[in-house]
């Protein structure tokens, strides 16, 4: 904040004296926050040391090396949880206060290790056996329970990588179109439910003022894989118009939370993939390709209009939304 | 030259500051309310993601309503001349319809204005090209790139344009050094890039520029250091005139400025608690790993990633520590305001999930039955 402008203020007059020294009080703390910048070396610290030891697992095999490196991420494992647990608050159903941020990231650390250990175990002595999924489904499980416990948005967020993994689905923001095959119909119809189930995650969550906050990881992996998979539905099936449906149905769902969250990149994303929809489905009717000159000025015509019409929609959104908004 | 009414843009940012401080509860919502209406904003600037969307539809719109029109005069438009005209008129068209919506509608980083400019400008640099025959990989296109950068950042306070006129500057150093004097290129563009970064800072408490002038800061910041990085110097001049490593001249200084001059940015940043400094430098190390390790293998690879991993853990706990009651000015508490801070850890997360999904990827003995067979890529082996 701007002191000598809030000085001026004041000296004009709008500004009573008692909230020009609350100004002052926070303008003047001269500190200088190295958080954030403490924060990203702790998670290169994690990244690179989960990784290297993933690796030299891996290298080792067969050695006797092997055992030690094992028995390392064991005891590093357990060290984790063990400063974790130490450092943690109480737990609530709330977010609970920031704790230190070094306890952060070694609950971050401690499931990555686990998440080592597990697979080594399960590749090396089959412990968890070759019924379906057991592998991913277990440290979906103690993810899941880690995130609720220790209050970690990142460690839901690998929760949910794998829920979405042991599903059959990528649904990391860069591998969500990449990584997956759509047009096998299994893999279309395993991206609706598990849409559906993080949406229904999300809303629970809310509703039932369980961890209020994790609301909004839940619906953003679950709207993007529910939209995606409508759209490769609408893409690839046959015939359409059902899904066409279900894409609007969709549509309106997310266009009623995202009011209710007053959450612009919901409403964004929403007006988005109904608006590719829409597009798919006349270019589709219109059949530029056996049309004729005459059909292609038509479709370019479209996508003008159309353009300047979702422009104005979302201009209209943004000013419906911001009324809700009681700070203006 | 700015077409925004100077009125405007400083109620804007009178109103952007109480808001901030009616977040921090410093002011009661009488003063809040009253304040909003006593300096009023015509400017017309969206929510952030609301601007995004703007944007993409501003381009189609102009994409596709170049497409109609070329269509319609497909029958004129068969030379290279001649398409290259269409594209100066349309660039005119484009630009017409920018000022018109920002004299009329007032949008002010709303993702109109944004989408208008780039189309306009990205029509202008197609339009010379064609009629003019400017190659991509000379001065004279890089001029223009700088010209049209330096325009758009002026008149209608775009930051990335500012970029551009940057990236256009050293285009035009670069090329104009590279075959003439490959030796004092490396020095040269460093030299601009402190030039600039030193003019920028210097001029960082401009009302309306500010945000564009900490953006150039970085980027000088990080052109200075590339252009005296070895790798980058030594595969520039192996690419160019086909070197072999020994033949380098005065490699020491590269590699002495390579390592040196984060450290430099590093205790700068410290010095002068500069954020800009401070951040460039912490991801410059980064580069300085990368180089060292790509000339000498040091360590085997994981072995480097364990020592380093916990050499960083082990800084960062003790600085923790160190700063859990602040020191020096510095402190480890966050005082981003709860929305921000929320955002953050939002984004935080999502880094989270997609770096760490791919556990090492081991032979065939970790591959599983069930879930996984269709899940290419999805974490699959755990």
């Amino acid at each position: 904040m701007n002191e000598q402008l809030f000085e001026e203020l004041a000296a004009k007059g709008q500004l009573s004296p008692a909230s020009l020294r609350k100004v002052k009080a926070i303008a003047g703390n001269r500190l200088f926050s190295v958080h954030w910048e403490l924060k990203t070396i702790l998670y290169l610290g994690v990244l690179l040391l989960s990784g290297g030891l993933g690796i030299l697992i891996y290298e080792n095999i067969d050695t006797i090396g092997h055992q030690a490196v094992l028995a390392l991420i064991a005891a590093l494992c357990a060290g984790c949880f063990y400063y974790s647990l130490r450092h943690k608050p109480p737990f609530s159903r709330l977010q609970a206060t920031p704790n230190n941020a070094f306890a952060d990231y070694s609950v971050l650390l401690g499931c990555l290790l686990f998440l080592t250990f597990i697979t080594y175990l399960q590749a090396q002595y089959n412990v968890f056996g070759t019924c379906y999924g057991s592998a991913t489904f277990i440290p979906m499980l103690v993810l899941f329970f880690c995130a609720y416990y220790f209050d970690h948005l990142g460690v839901l967020s690998l929760a949910i990588t794998n829920f979405a993994a042991w599903a059959g689905i990528a649904i990391t923001p860069f591998d969500v179109l990449t990584g997956n095959d759509f047009s096998s119909h299994t893999l279309i119809y395993t991206g609706m439910l598990a849409g559906v189930a993080l949406m229904v995650a999300g809303v629970l969550s809310t509703a039932r003022n369980f961890k209020k906050h994790f609301t909004f990881t839940y619906h953003n992996f679950g709207a993007h894989i529910l939209f995606i998979a409508c759209l490769a539905a609408l893409f690839v099936l046959e015939p359409y118009w059902p899904w066409l449906l279900l894409l609007a149905a969709c549509c309106a769902g997310m266009y009623y939370l995202a009011m209710q969250a007053r959450s612009f990149y919901f409403l964004l994303i929403t007006v988005l993939y109904a608006y590719i929809g829409a597009c798919y489905v006349v270019v589709r009717w219109l059949d530029v390709m056996r049309g004729g000159e005459g059909v292609l000025y038509l479709t370019l015509i479209y996508f003008i209009a159309s353009g300047i019409a979702v422009a104005r929609l979302l201009v209209n959104l943004n000013k419906k939304l911001k009324q809700h908004d009681h700070l203006s | 030259m700015i077409i925004y009414h100077k009125q405007d843009l400083d109620h804007a940012l009178l109103q952007e500051e109480v808001r901030t401080a009616f977040k921090k509860e410093c002011i009661t919502k009488e003063e809040y309310q009253h304040m909003m209406q006593q300096y009023p904003s015509r400017l017309y600037t969206p929510n952030p993601f609301i601007r995004i969307g703007l944007f993409l539809l501003t381009v189609l719109v102009v994409l596709f309503s170049f497409g109609l029109f070329a269509l319609l005069f497909a029958a004129g438009l068969k030379s290279e001349e001649a398409l290259g005209g269409y594209c100066i008129f349309f660039c005119l068209v484009t630009y017409a319809a920018l000022e018109i919506f920002i004299r009329e509608k007032q949008h002010y980083r709303s993702g109109v204005d944004d989408g208008l400019a780039w189309s306009a400008a990205g029509l202008a640099l197609a339009g010379c090209m064609l009629t003019s025959g400017l190659a991509v990989g000379a001065a004279p296109f890089y001029g223009l790139v700088f010209l049209l950068g330096t325009f758009f950042a002026l008149r209608f306070l775009n930051m990335l344009m500012g970029l551009a006129a940057f990236a256009g500057l050293t285009g035009v150093v670069y090329y104009t050094l590279v075959y003439a004097a490959p030796d004092v290129l490396p020095f040269a563009v460093m030299l601009l890039s402190l030039g600039v970064y030193l003019g920028a800072r210097r001029y960082t408490a401009s009302r309306y520029y500010a945000p564009t002038l900490q953006l150039l800061q970085v980027a000088a910041l990080a052109m200075l250091y590339a252009a005296g990085n070895y790798y980058v110097v030594r595969e520039t001049r192996g690419a160019l005139f086909g070197e072999a490593a020994g033949q380098m001249p005065a490699g020491w200084l590269f590699w002495a400025l390579t390592i040196l001059i984060p450290l430099a940015y590093l205790y700068a940043g410290i010095r002068k608690k500069d954020k800009i400094l401070l951040r460039t430098g912490l991801v410059l190390v980064a580069a300085v790993v990368f180089t060292v390790r790509y000339y000498h293998t040091v360590l085997p690879l994981e072995t480097a990633m364990v020592l380093g991993g916990v050499v960083m853990m082990l800084l960062a706990y003790g600085l923790l520590r160190y700063l859990a009651v602040p020191k020096h000015g510095f402190s480890s508490e966050a005082t981003d305001e709860a929305e921000t801070l929320k955002g953050l850890q939002i984004a935080e997360s999502l880094v989270i999930a997609q770096t760490f999904k791919e556990a090492p990827r081991p032979d065939n003995r970790f591959e599983f039955g069930g879930g996984t067979s269709s899940g290419g890529g999805a974490g699959s082996e755990y």
